[in-house]
Parts: structure tokens; C-alpha cells; sequence
């Protein structure tokens, strides 16, 4: 997956149109994201990229950039 | 009391999942009260592990995808010409994706209710063959208590087993002239693989919330087993489109 497709599906993840996320945002920035982003973001790691993520790594994410590096984009 | 009520010798079960969790402890249980296992699952070297831990001999393991849903009721039928009429037929196979709404795609969607659902009627209709069931027999199929209470990001999965609890009632009903009883066991939270996997992806503070909803705490695998055990047997003869809660007390608030 290529990043512009990963940040489409952030978009989707915390509520936002598609085409708004550039990567810098911070996430306590964003209204949308909450807990119910966060298992969806372990749910889509483990969907698209076989990785497994925990909320511990999210905890350690601040920006939507650091979510990617995650799953090693 | 009658001891021999819940003897099950002389007595074939077919038990899917039988390669882990809540399946394997209930092919071992099953064997210790004297019944035949046929176990399956797809992991032919886990339901070894399961044959080795049980009691008696001539249980047959029969490894089979149940996402193959259309080869289930041809299936049953080779199965029952070799171990001869089933008399219990245990559906424990599941998956359980957290996954919450707004990233849930409908293959996810289907991948859940084939497997937790759409497997189970499958095999209902091949057991209810002429050939596959002794004149007496018992199905146990496994709901949960997602599927009589909610909880964020499950809602496919607590769709799939409320829809075990509304089938098992009508099929109880159709099938009871042939002598087949239907019912469906819901745990709560049990250790099992399953619930691993699912905690991996909570915060520690998280799997303590879940815990709390559990007046007697966790359950264990053999606490679900004693439970399908009961309505397998003769004990449970007047019993069937019913929904035996076995949750340590989650439900109960
Ligand atoms: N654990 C709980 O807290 C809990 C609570 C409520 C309800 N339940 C329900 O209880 C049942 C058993 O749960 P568990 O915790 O024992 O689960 P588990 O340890 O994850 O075992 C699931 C079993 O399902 C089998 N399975 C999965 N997909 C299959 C497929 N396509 N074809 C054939 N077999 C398949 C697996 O076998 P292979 O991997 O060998 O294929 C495995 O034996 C499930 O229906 C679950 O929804 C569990």
C-alpha cells in the first residue's frame, strides 16, 4: 500500500473526508481520533499489513506519520 | 438421582473447534464420560494434541475447512458410514474479528458469519440426514454473550451469534419429531486462545474493565464443557431451543 492509500484510510478511521490528512497531524489534534480509532487501526494493520499493533505502540504514536511508520510505511 | 444419565458410552459426538479451547476440553470431557469423538478443525497437528489427551480409544480425527460450507452435509455422510449414526454433534468452530464499524469491509462481514453461522446450519442439515443420526440425538451449538449484550466493535460477531440463538429455537422446533434436540450454550469471557488473541490488541486497563464484568471472574474451558456435557446427555432429554447462559455472572447486571 502505497502512503497516499494509507492516509485515505486514516481519514476514514477518524471521520474525516478523504484527501484532508497530509501525515504531520497531530492525533490529539483530531476530534475524530478516540478508542474506537485505535481498534480499528489495530483491526487495519492487521487486515492490509499482517502486523499486529498494540495499544501500547499506538500510545507511543503522536502524529497520524507515526501510525504509518508503524506498519512500516 | 440418576448417575447414568449423564454416562455417554456407546454414544458418537461430533465436535468441531476440537483443536482448541472451549472444542478441545469438551472432546476430552466427552471422552472421559465414555463417547466417541470425532474431532475436527483444520490444524490436523493440534487435534492430535487434543486425541493424545483423552480417555478411551476409536475417536477419529477428521481435519476439514467449515468455510467450505456447501462439501458440510456430504461431509457428515462419509463420516457417519464410517463411525455409524451421531447422536451429538457439538459446533464450537468460531472467530471473533474486533473490528469496529467504520474500517469493517463485507468480506470480513461474511468471513464471520460463514464461519460462526452459516457453517452451523450446514451442519445441522448433514447431521439431520437419514443415515448420519441416531434416533435420539443432541446439538450444542456455541453463542456467546455478545450475542445477548453488546460491546464496541464486535457487531458482526455478536450479529453471528445471535443469529445461533434464533436459529437453534426454530430448528429445535422443526427437528424435535426426529428426535433431535437444539440448543445453544453463551459463555462469557474464557481463557482460551481466542480470548489471547483478543486481549493482545487491549490495554492492560481494558482486560481489567472486561474482568469486572464478571461478578465470578473469568471462565475456564471446562466450566463451558460441563455445561455442553449436560446437554448432550439424557439429562437433558426436555431441553432444547434454549440458550444456557454460562457467563460468571456477566449478564446478570
Ligand atoms: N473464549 C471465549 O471467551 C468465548 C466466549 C464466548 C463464546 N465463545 C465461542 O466459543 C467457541 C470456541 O471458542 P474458543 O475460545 O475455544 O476459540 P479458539 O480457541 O480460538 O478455537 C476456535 C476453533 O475454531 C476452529 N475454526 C476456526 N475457523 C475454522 C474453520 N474455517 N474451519 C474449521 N474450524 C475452524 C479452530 O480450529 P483450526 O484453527 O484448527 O481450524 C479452533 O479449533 C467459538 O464459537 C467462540 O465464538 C468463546
Amino acid at each position: 500500500m502505497q502512503k497516499e492509500e494509507f492516509l485515505q484510510h486514516m481519514s476514514a478511521m477518524v471521520d474525516l473526508d478523504e484527501g484532508t490528512l497530509t501525515g504531520l497531524e497531530k492525533l490529539e489534534d483530531l476530534e475524530g481520533w478516540s478508542s474506537i480509532s485505535m481498534v480499528a487501526f489495530i483491526a487495519f494493520a492487521d487486515e492490509h499489513f499482517s502486523k499486529r499493533v498494540s495499544p501500547r505502540d499506538i500510545a507511543g504514536a503522536e502524529t497520524i506519520d507515526d501510525l504509518a511508520g508503524l506498519v512500516g510505511l | 438421582m440418576n448417575h447414568s444419565l449423564f454416562e455417554m458410552s456407546g454414544k458418537t459426538v461430533l465436535v468441531t473447534g476440537a483443536s482448541s479451547g472451549i472444542g478441545r476440553e469438551t472432546a476430552i470431557l466427552l471422552s472421559i464420560m465414555g463417547a466417541t469423538v470425532v474431532l475436527t478443525g483444520r490444524d490436523t497437528g493440534r487435534l492430535e494434541e487434543t486425541l493424545s489427551r483423552m480417555a478411551g480409544d476409536g475417536h477419529k480425527v477428521e481435519p476439514f475447512d467449515l468455510g467450505d460450507v456447501d462439501a458440510i452435509p456430504a461431509w457428515i455422510k462419509r463420516i457417519a458410514s464410517q463411525t455409524g449414526p451421531l447422536h451429538g454433534l457439538v459446533h464450537s468452530a468460531g472467530i471473533q474479528h474486533t473490528i469496529p464499524l467504520r474500517v469493517l469491509s463485507a468480506a470480513k462481514l461474511e468471513e464471520q458469519m460463514r464461519t460462526n453461522f452459516t457453517s452451523a446450519v450446514m451442519l445441522l442439515k448433514g447431521f439431520r440426514q437419514k443415515g448420519c443420526v441416531a434416533p435420539r440425538s443432541s446439538v450444542v451449538l456455541l453463542s456467546s454473550v455478545l450475542g445477548l449484550a453488546g460491546q464496541p466493535a464486535v457487531s458482526v460477531y455478536s450479529a453471528s451469534k445471535a443469529a445461533l440463538i434464533g436459529f437453534a429455537r426454530s430448528a429445535a422446533v422443526e427437528l424435535a419429531g426426529e428426535g433431535i434436540r437444539v440448543n445453544c450454550v453463551a459463555p462469557g469471557y474464557v481463557e482460551t486462545e481466542m480470548a489471547g488473541e483478543i486481549r493482545t490488541k487491549m490495554t492492560p486497563e481494558q482486560f481489567e474493565a472486561i474482568s469486572r464484568l464478571h461478578p465470578l471472574g473469568l471462565g475456564t474451558p471446562g466450566d463451558i464443557a460441563h455445561s455442553i456435557a449436560f446437554l448432550l446427555s439424557e439429562a437433558g432429554r426436555w431441553i432444547t431451543g434454549t440458550t444456557l447462559v454460562v457467563d460468571g455472572g456477566y449478564t446478570a447486571h
